[in-house]
C-alpha cells in the first residue's frame, strides 16, 4: 500500500514536470508568423534619385528622372515617383513634372498625376493629371488644365496638346483672359 | 445783299444744328471696347484651339467676350495676340451681338484691328439705341474718337408707346 502511494507521488511528479514543460513550450512560443510580402512586387526597383537618357540617331530625345522607379514585368508597366521628363521636339525643349508617373506598355502612354506642370519655351500648363503618348508626341487629359503665357491664360477641360505643332485644344468649359490691353 | 446775309446766317444755323445732331449720334460708340491700357479681356466659350507659334486662338461655341461694360456674343472668334498678351486683331462671326447698357448692335461679322482702334461690323449690321434702329452695309466704330461711321445708312425711329 505504501509502495502504491509512492508510485502515485512519482506519477504526479512526472506529470507535473511534463505539464510544466508543455506550459513553458506554449508560453514561450512566438506568435504565428504571417507570410506577408513586404516588397512592392516589382521585378526591378530603384530607390533613390535616378536619371535615364534616351538617344535617337545621336540626338537626345527623352531624358527622365525621379525619386523611385519600379518595373513590373508581368503587368508590362513601370512607375516613377516624383518624375521629371524632358522631351526634345521640333519646337524646342518641353519639360513635364508631377508626383507620380505610370507607363502602360499596352496603351503606350505615360500617365502623370498630382500637381502636373508642363513648361515650354513660351508657355506653362498646370493640371492634376495628363497622359503623354511618346510615339505621337501628344499630351491629353480630361481634368481641368490652365495654360499660361506672357499676359494671357486659358483654362478648360478635355484637352489635347500636340507638342510638335505646339497646338493646344480644349473642348469643354473654356475661360480665357488677356491682359494689358492698350495702344 | 440782306437776302444773301439772311441765307448765310440761316445756312450756318442749320449746318450747326445738323452737326450738333450728328455729334450727338456719334456718342453711340462702344466705349467699353476702347482697349484702354491695363484692362482685362475675359473670353468664355465651349471649345478652343491655340497655335502657340502663330499666337492665334480660335474660340468656338457660345463665345462671350467681356471688357469693362461691353460684351460681344458670337459663335466663333479668332484672335491674334502680341508677345505681351495684348490682342492685336480679332474677328467674331456667326450671330454677332455687341451690347453695352441699353445699346446693342448685331451683324454677321465683327473685326477689330488694334492699330486702327476700330470695330467694323459687317453683314446686315444693325444698331439699336434709344428707340432708333440704324442699319447699313457696314458700320465702323472708331473707338479712339468715339465716332460711328455707317456706309449706306438707313435710320428708323420707333414711336413712343
Amino acid at each position: 500500500m505504501a509502495i502504491g502511494k509512492r508510485r502515485i507521488y512519482e506519477w504526479i511528479l512526472v506529470a507535473g514536470i511534463v505539464g510544466g514543460m508543455a506550459l513553458l513550450y506554449f508560453l514561450g512560443r512566438p506568435g504565428e508568423i504571417k507570410n506577408e510580402d513586404i516588397s512592392s512586387g516589382a521585378e526591378l526597383e530603384l530607390r533613390g534619385k535616378f536619371s535615364v537618357a534616351r538617344y535617337e540617331q545621336g540626338e537626345l530625345k527623352l531624358w527622365s528622372q525621379g525619386k523611385e522607379f519600379r518595373y513590373f514585368r508581368g503587368k508590362g508597366s513601370y512607375e516613377i515617383l516624383e518624375p521629371a521628363f524632358e522631351f526634345e521636339t521640333g519646337q524646342g525643349k518641353i519639360s513635364v513634372g508631377g508626383e507620380k508617373a505610370v507607363y502602360q506598355s499596352n496603351e503606350k502612354r505615360i500617365q502623370i498625376s498630382g500637381a502636373v506642370e508642363v513648361r515650354g519655351k513660351d508657355f506653362m500648363a498646370f493640371s492634376e493629371q495628363l497622359n503623354y503618348e511618346p510615339d505621337s508626341g501628344m499630351i491629353s487629359g480630361e481634368k481641368r488644365i490652365k495654360v499660361q503665357g506672357a499676359g494671357w491664360e486659358i483654362e478648360g477641360t478635355n484637352y489635347k496638346l500636340m507638342l510638335e505643332e505646339k497646338k493646344f485644344e480644349l473642348s469643354k468649359g473654356v475661360k480665357g483672359q488677356f491682359e494689358k490691353q492698350g495702344i | 445783299m440782306k437776302v444773301i446775309k439772311l441765307i448765310l446766317v440761316l445756312g450756318w444755323v442749320l449746318s450747326s444744328l445738323i452737326f450738333a445732331q450728328a455729334k450727338e449720334k456719334t456718342e453711340v460708340g462702344f466705349s467699353g471696347f476702347s482697349w484702354k491700357s491695363g484692362e482685362l479681356v475675359e473670353i468664355n466659350s465651349e471649345k478652343m484651339s491655340l497655335v502657340l507659334n502663330e499666337r492665334r486662338v480660335n474660340f468656338a461655341g457660345s463665345v462671350v467676350v467681356k471688357k469693362g461694360k461691353s460684351v460681344i456674343y458670337c459663335d466663333e472668334l479668332v484672335l491674334n495676340y502680341s508677345q505681351d498678351g495684348g490682342i492685336e486683331w480679332l474677328r467674331a462671326s456667326r450671330g454677332v451681338k455687341l451690347v453695352e447698357g441699353e445699346v446693342f448692335a448685331v451683324g454677321k461679322e465683327l473685326e477689330y484691328v488694334k492699330g486702327q482702334n476700330q470695330f467694323v461690323l459687317r453683314g446686315e449690321p444693325k444698331l439699336v439705341s434709344k428707340g432708333q434702329i440704324m442699319s447699313g452695309e457696314e458700320m465702323i466704330f472708331d473707338l479712339s474718337h468715339n465716332r460711328l461711321e455707317v456706309v449706306l445708312p438707313r435710320i428708323q425711329f420707333q414711336g413712343e408707346k
